[in-house]
């Protein structure tokens, strides 16, 4: 298992170049069954690393664009009365797939968002009073731009819960900037993209996930850090239950990637800022340099207050 | 049919070191009350220990269960049997050693650790009811951190005994502010059984002198008693420290005479009726003597000096001294003070008719007690006349003086006569044997040749040598045979005056002895005949040939106050007795009354309701301290003994100047340290502290491993294990790094 998860990585490494922590952490949260918000500027690669990932895993796969116009039904799907059938016929919108790409998801009416993250949530969705289970494994994968752009609507915090990890690419560097210029026929790399692993094979690597000890200091660690966001005056929106959850199960992911079958507390470090920090209410890019640079890399940004605020070898 | 399961307990052991240190504790805590225990039970601790260490040594060597059964019951029939001779407290004190000896051969479980710990602390501190001297505490103060030390070389599990002893005397210091708290507001009960005298530890003078007593006693150089003066003192040859008064002489040894012990009966009794109440005595004894001694002129014999704060009455003025005497312990009932003393404000003294002071209870700690000293000639200090018994002995006073077994010596007896016929005149006939003894070639020492049946003839017609009590006794005798009442006085003369603590150190070697004349027309006149024979021991205490003497003859030779010559020893000598007092006068001082007192001045007129609010009040509030202080505590688990492990490995690479970020987790940290490390040692040279990153490195793994890896209970003992040896070889090499300066980044 550990020997795919390393084809996975570096077949998408190759595509999405100079990225390999986000990489990592995008296939963190397809191991932990979380879905993943991607924010950043237009044209730092979103929707390639959301393409590659499905194809990589070899997932059904569709993209759809949120615009303003968007309606429900374009997502789910419509039932249509069939003339030659006398029967009312299901159209199955984008959402029937295994890995679904909403591709600029605050773009469109809240009504088309909250229509897509039931679904995430329910793994199910209900049109006309039938209920349609929707295929598994099952993984959105959204993009959002920054919110200081124009028309968009922003995510309620209830809703960006639901997405496990934010993300954010930020800009190459120097010698990945220069792969991708070189690059020519980028496109038909992506089309040209076999499957690494079979379906049920990343089944079972969930599970294997699902099946990583987690100590009782780590247990506590999580619940000392939930409890400092918690505590903390100024912070409107502490962390969940459901938050805490979301970091165990993608730290079990990162300790699993990285070939161990129980978690450290450096696990939880690293997808602590991408689990938390829009749970955090916080922007996550930095909006005075409106530059799409991370944020998160700087030390004044919350979540990495949280982090330092705590000794994970006695967390409580 | 299943297999009956089989539960192993661990078998509990102590380290080597802490066994060892144990015994060593249990020798000490014992060995301080060796003088207090009966032999039989210190053979018995004694064998206890030995056996002890033989199970140290090889453990096969364990007692059963039942041979310790035995000696314990044994030991506790002989402490019935005992018991009447030892009284409550000492066998008490007997049943506790004895418990605390057998005990060391019973160590199978932690509790049995905490009891014998806990005995040992009983054991230690109760040698304070005998001795409380500075020193003493001093000793006791030091094995109490070590007794502390077993307990944390227990919890620790370190065994480095020096840095224990630090860490205990630190933990010492810390509590001592409670303790100063405590020893002054805390009430003192008065003790649950009667401290008896205890069996041997009488000192100083004793109820009845022979030939040769006083020059024994004179070979001690313990403390008697210390005195402060309010003001002035008086000269030095006026120091007469009166203790007891012997009116009965049987041919070799003076006693109180049966009149005398009567009248302290009466005094001791009378309490209850009221009639003699000491106020009555001292206040009706003070007016009426000032009175009797208006009427008489008594220039003649008066006490010299220059008056300094009077004491005036209808225009005749007598000298008046204050002082606090502070009496060490001695288990005796008299008390010292000059003449004529009257004390203030206790009833635990008296004053008894022939001057003496008198404690009702026997000295069994250290007294302290006021005087004023009027020095005027001393007259009889029985004043109520409603006590017929009393006044019938007050006529019988002289008669009493004048008694002697004439046949045990007759050369004297002869001489008295002759006297008497010679010098019709009293004061001439003094005077005449006073110059007797000055113009014949008597000597002062403390070594003189021995008499036949204490024979005061031999003494003073041949030997012509001896100590003051020679003196004393053969001159009493003397006016007795010559027909003048007289008396025998047994005290201290002089004192050592110390500057720095400003009191006077009254020691066993001032014990002195003279005698007093009744004159009629004045009253008790003293004469001391050892002034006639040594001037030099009056005006300044022991001379160097008789110090020489005494230290010779007490195999002391390196009595401190021999060496007072020589300056900075005397410093360093007055210096330490100072201390001492400073400490026998507020530490030991500090009874049940002054507490009072004191605590009188804090919170007003004192009610037993206020003292009870007070100690429930205190009690309650150090219980709220201590649970707010323990509060956060008490909901934290205690950490797990691989945590403490590795937070000693922290702790050890803070000293070297790396400290752990707080949200670093453990194996960051250890690839931080290295990183550090290599930054901090380019040098290829130090490169073969690289041990120090590699054995931190297994540290961390096996920590981690434990602490977040699903491990069988084996493979956690195992790593266990692993991570102590681990730990002991990271110690070592984090030890050997010497950081050399120019290496700092």
């Amino acid at each position: 298992m550990q020997e795919s998860v390393k084809a996975i990585l570096s077949q998408i490494g190759s595509i999405v170049i100079g990225k390999p922590t986000e990489i990592r952490l995008a296939l963190a949260s397809v191991l932990a069954k979380g879905h993943l918000l991607i924010e950043d500027l237009p044209g730092m690669g979103k929707t390639t690393l959301a393409q590659v990932l499905a194809k990589t895993l070899g997932l059904s796969y569709q993209r759809t664009q949120f615009t303003s116009d968007l309606l429900p039904a374009d997502v789910v799907g419509v039932s249509i009365f069939n003339q030659d059938e006398r029967c009312f016929e299901l159209h199955k919108g984008p959402i029937f797939n295994q890995v679904v790409l909403a591709d600029e998801i605050n773009r469109a009416s809240p009504k088309t968002q909250s229509a897509l993250l039931e679904a995430m949530e329910e793994h199910q969705v209900s049109i006309d009073g039938a209920t349609y289970e929707l295929p598994s494994p099952f993984f959105v994968i959204a993009t959002q731009n920054p919110l200081f752009h124009a028309g968009t609507y922003p995510l309620p915090e209830s809703q960006l819960d639901r997405f496990m990890m934010r993300i954010s690419l930020g800009f190459p560097d120097i010698e990945a900037e220069k792969k991708i210029l070189l690059n020519n026929n980028s496109q038909n790399q992506l089309s040209g993209l076999r499957a690494s692993i079979s379906t049920d094979e990343l089944i079972e690597i969930q599970a294997a996930v699902q099946a990583v000890n987690t100590s009782m200091s780590i247990i506590e660690y999580v619940i000392a850090l939930c409890r400092v966001s918690r505590k903390a005056n100024n912070n409107v929106n502490p962390l969940s239950p459901r938050a805490g959850k979301a970091l165990l199960s993608a730290a079990k992911a990162w300790a699993f990637m990285d070939n161990r079958d129980y978690v450290l507390p450096e696990d939880i470090q690293a997808v602590f800022v991408s689990v938390c920090q829009h749970r955090l209410g916080e922007t996550g890019l930095d909006s005075n340099t409106a530059s799409g640079s991370q944020a998160w890399g700087s030390e004044t940004s919350g979540a990495v207050q949280i982090l330092q605020q705590i000794d994970p070898i006695s967390p409580l | 049919m299943a297999a009956p399961e089989l539960i192993v307990t661990p078998k509990f052991t102590l380290p080597a070191q802490l066994s060892w240190l144990l015994i060593f504790i249990q020798v000490f805590n014992v060995g301080l009350l060796y003088f207090e225990l009966s032999l039989w039970v210190i053979a018995v601790i004694v064998l206890c220990l030995l056996w002890r260490l033989l199970v140290v040594l090889d453990e096969k060597y364990q007692p059963s269960h039942w041979t310790i059964v035995i000696i314990a019951l044994a030991g506790c029939v002989m402490l019935l049997v005992s018991s009447k001779q030892l009284g409550l407290l000492s066998t008490m004190l007997h049943l506790l050693c004895l418990a605390y000896g057998l005990k060391t051969l019973e160590l199978k479980s932690r509790k049995d650790f905490y009891q014998l710990s806990l005995l040992g602390f009983f054991v230690l501190t109760s040698s304070l009811i005998f001795y409380q001297s500075l020193y003493f505490s001093f000793l006791l103060s030091i094995l109490l951190i070590i007794n502390v030390t077993a307990l944390l070389m227990y919890f620790t599990g370190k065994t480095s005994i020096l840095t224990l002893f630090k860490t205990a005397s630190k933990l010492m210091m810390q509590s001592l502010p409670l303790a100063i708290v405590l020893f002054v507001v805390f009430p003192k009960l008065a003790p649950l059984w009667h401290v008896p005298a205890a069996k041997s530890s009488t000192t100083g003078i004793s109820n009845s002198v022979k030939i040769g007593d006083i020059a024994n006693l004179a070979l001690s150089d313990a403390l008697a008693f210390r005195v402060e003066f309010d003001n002035n003192a008086p000269d030095a040859n006026q120091l007469y420290w009166r203790t007891l008064v012997l009116e009965s002489f049987d041919g070799a040894t003076w006693e109180q005479s049966l009149a005398q012990k009567q009248i302290k009966k009466i005094l001791l009794g009378s309490n209850k009726q009221r009639v003699f109440t000491f106020e009555d005595v001292d206040s009706q004894g003070a007016n009426t003597q000032v009175k009797n001694n208006q009427a008489k002129n008594s220039q003649a014999f008066s006490y010299q000096g220059i008056s300094y704060q009077a004491f005036s009455y209808q225009g005749i003025s007598y000298q008046a001294f204050n002082y606090q005497v502070i009496a060490e312990p001695s288990f005796q009932h008299w008390l010292f003070a000059l003449d004529i003393a009257q004390v203030d404000n206790t009833r635990q003294i008296m004053s008894l008719p022939d001057y003496t002071l008198f404690s009702r209870q026997v000295l069994s700690q250290t007294v302290s007690y006021k005087v004023t000293s009027y020095q005027q000639p001393l007259l009889d200090n029985i004043t109520n006349k409603q006590e017929t018994l009393l006044n019938q002995h007050l006529k019988n006073n002289k008669v009493r003086n004048l008694e002697f077994p004439a046949e045990s010596n007759p050369r004297l007896t002869k001489q008295g006569q002759l006297l008497r016929q010679e010098f019709p005149d009293k004061r001439q006939l003094i005077q005449a044997v006073l110059n007797n003894y000055r113009q014949k070639p008597f000597r002062y020492t403390l070594q003189p040749p021995p008499l036949i049946n204490n024979s005061l003839d031999q003494f003073y017609f041949e030997t012509q040598a001896g100590f003051c009590e020679y003196y004393a006794s053969s001159f009493t005798y003397l006016m007795r045979a010559a027909g003048i009442p007289a008396r025998m006085v047994v005290g201290y003369l002089g004192g050592e005056y110390n500057p720095r603590g400003k009191y006077y150190g009254i020691y066993q070697r001032d014990a002195h002895a003279w005698s007093e004349v009744w004159l009629d027309s004045i009253g008790w006149v003293r004469i001391d005949p050892t002034a006639a024979v040594h001037p030099a021991r009056v005006e300044g205490g022991l001379p160097n040939d008789l110090l020489q003497q005494q230290s010779l003859l007490s195999g002391n030779f390196l009595s401190l106050y021999r060496l007072r010559q020589f300056a900075l020893i005397n410093n360093l000598r007055l210096q330490f007795q100072a201390i001492d007092y400073q400490w026998t006068r507020w530490v030991i001082g500090y009874t049940a009354k002054n507490q009072f007192k004191l605590l009188s001045g804090w919170f007003g007129n004192l009610r037993p309701y206020k003292i009870a609010l007070l100690v429930a009040f205190t009690f309650v509030s150090i219980m709220f301290l201590l649970w707010l202080v323990n509060r956060e505590r008490l909901k934290i688990a205690p950490k797990p003994v691989w945590l403490v492990l590795y937070f000693q490995a922290l702790v050890l690479i803070a000293k070297k100047g790396l400290e752990k970020p707080k949200g670093m987790g453990i194996w960051e940290f250890s690839k931080l340290f290295s990183r550090w490390f290599s930054e901090r040692f380019s040098d290829p040279k130090e490169g073969e502290f690289s041990s120090v990153v590699q054995s931190f490195a297994i540290v961390s793994k096996i920590v981690i491993s434990i602490e977040y890896q699903k491990l069988s209970e084996q493979e956690h003992q195992q790593a266990l294990l692993n991570l102590r040896a681990e730990m002991t070889n990271f110690k070592q090499e984090i030890k050997k790094l010497k950081f050399n300066k120019s290496f700092k980044v």
